[in-house]
């Protein structure tokens, strides 16, 4: 690229050589203005042969001026393509970016349909567990009725009770009768069914006989429930028997069947969590 | 000699095409340069200096030339930089985007 080995002296001819060697050494320049560069280069040529010729002062300023010219044409031309270049290359890298947001803004739409989905078989799961879990209580809560009605326990402030009349014991002894021992049967199935309860066994007699005998009389029949409830096999932690004696009569005493009634054993059946009020 | 009435009017021309491109704002002194030469070569042009005018119109020529390429690389570049501007602020937002969304 070099044009002519000759030194010169002509200052305007230096200047112009000086700049074309400048940019004339630039890869860039050359690859992306070969023409421009080339009609340069011409001017260079006329140049250093007006100078051989013996050109005036004046022209070879003009040509110097020229080639000056024509060399910062191709280096503007160069950084022009260099610049056409980078927007091509943006466009595309723009392109690019466009097609991830994209992309990402679907796989979030996918994201989002897929947890809405698994949240809605999650809720359906739930509900029909809900279901399950009701209609076990509701079984539950139907057994223990239909045991309850087995048992023919009534339903009081303190729970459902089960009366034992006095005709299910010897006169005047603790002794359950085989017809007692029925019952007896019954409750020890009904607790059997239902191990979180407990039961309380209460013994009451009639006002006849002294108040001491009668507490030791309802004492001692509730004591023979608990002991037969015990021979069939109910841990004895699960029965509270207690003798009340005369104190709380459902009905008159004036009265031989008033009497008889008073006569009883109550079972009272504890909650679920094993309790019962007291009396 | 002729007059150099063709180079006279090239050169103009190419003044012209180069201020409609921009030149008064991307090379305003490459512009006026190659303005003052060509008045130069329509003076000389008046004077019946046709060979004084013909140098000149030459160089307003190449002078618009230079004016020209200027502003061309210069629009380019101002080009460049507003598309790469708004990828950068296009990968910003993606980059949030993501963050929320992870």
């Amino acid at each position: 690229m070099i044009v002519g080995c000759a030194t010169t002296i002509n200052p305007d001819v230096q200047q112009a050589q000086n700049l074309f060697d400048k940019i004339s050494s630039d890869p860039v320049v050359a690859s992306k203005a070969a023409v421009a560069l080339a009609e340069a280069e011409d001017s260079l040529v006329q140049l250093k042969q007006l100078e051989d010729n013996g050109a005036s002062r004046k022209t070879l300023q003009r040509q110097s001026y020229a080639t000056e010219l024509k060399t910062k044409i191709a280096r503007e031309k160069a950084n022009s393509a260099i610049a056409k270049e980078q927007i091509a290359q943006a466009e595309n890298e723009r392109k690019q970016v466009l097609i991830e947001a994209r992309t990402l803004e679907a796989d979030v739409r996918t994201k989002q349909a897929i947890e809405a989905r698994i949240k809605a078989e999650k809720a359906l799961i739930e509900a029909e567990e809900a279901r399950k879990i009701a209609e076990e209580e509701r079984k539950k809560a139907e057994d223990l009725a239909r045991q309850l009605a087995e048992l023919q326990a009534r339903p009081t402030e303190r729970g459902m009770v089960l009366t034992m009349g006095d005709v299910l014991f010897d006169y005047n002894k603790a002794d359950v009768k085989l017809a007692g021992m029925r019952i007896v049967d019954k409750l020890v199935a009904f607790l059997e069914k239902n191990p979180e309860r407990n039961i309380q066994v209460e013994g009451h007699t009639d006002s006849t006989g002294s108040d001491q005998y009668n507490l030791n009389l309802s004492e001692r029949r509730a004591d023979a429930v608990k002991r037969a409830l015990i021979y069939k096999g109910i841990a004895a932690n699960r029965i509270n028997a207690i003798g009340y004696g005369e104190e709380f009569p459902i009905a008159s005493n004036a009265t031989a069947s008033g009497q008889q009634q008073n006569r009883r054993v109550e079972i009272v059946i504890s909650d679920e969590k094993g309790s019962i009020a007291e009396r | 000699m002729e007059p150099p009435h063709e180079e006279i009017s090239r050169s103009a021309y190419t003044i012209k095409a180069a201020e409609e491109d921009g030149a008064r704002e991307l090379a305003p002194l490459e512009l006026r340069q190659a303005k003052k030469t060509l008045e130069k070569a329509r003076l000389a042009l008046k004077n019946e200096d046709y060979e004084e005018a013909l140098n000149y119109a030459k160089t307003a020529e190449l002078e618009a030339q230079l004016a020209q390429a200027i502003t061309e690389s210069a629009s380019n570049n101002v080009a460049a930089q507003a598309i790469k501007d708004s990828i950068r602020s296009l990968k910003r937002e993606l980059d949030r985007y993501q963050i929320k969304t992870q």
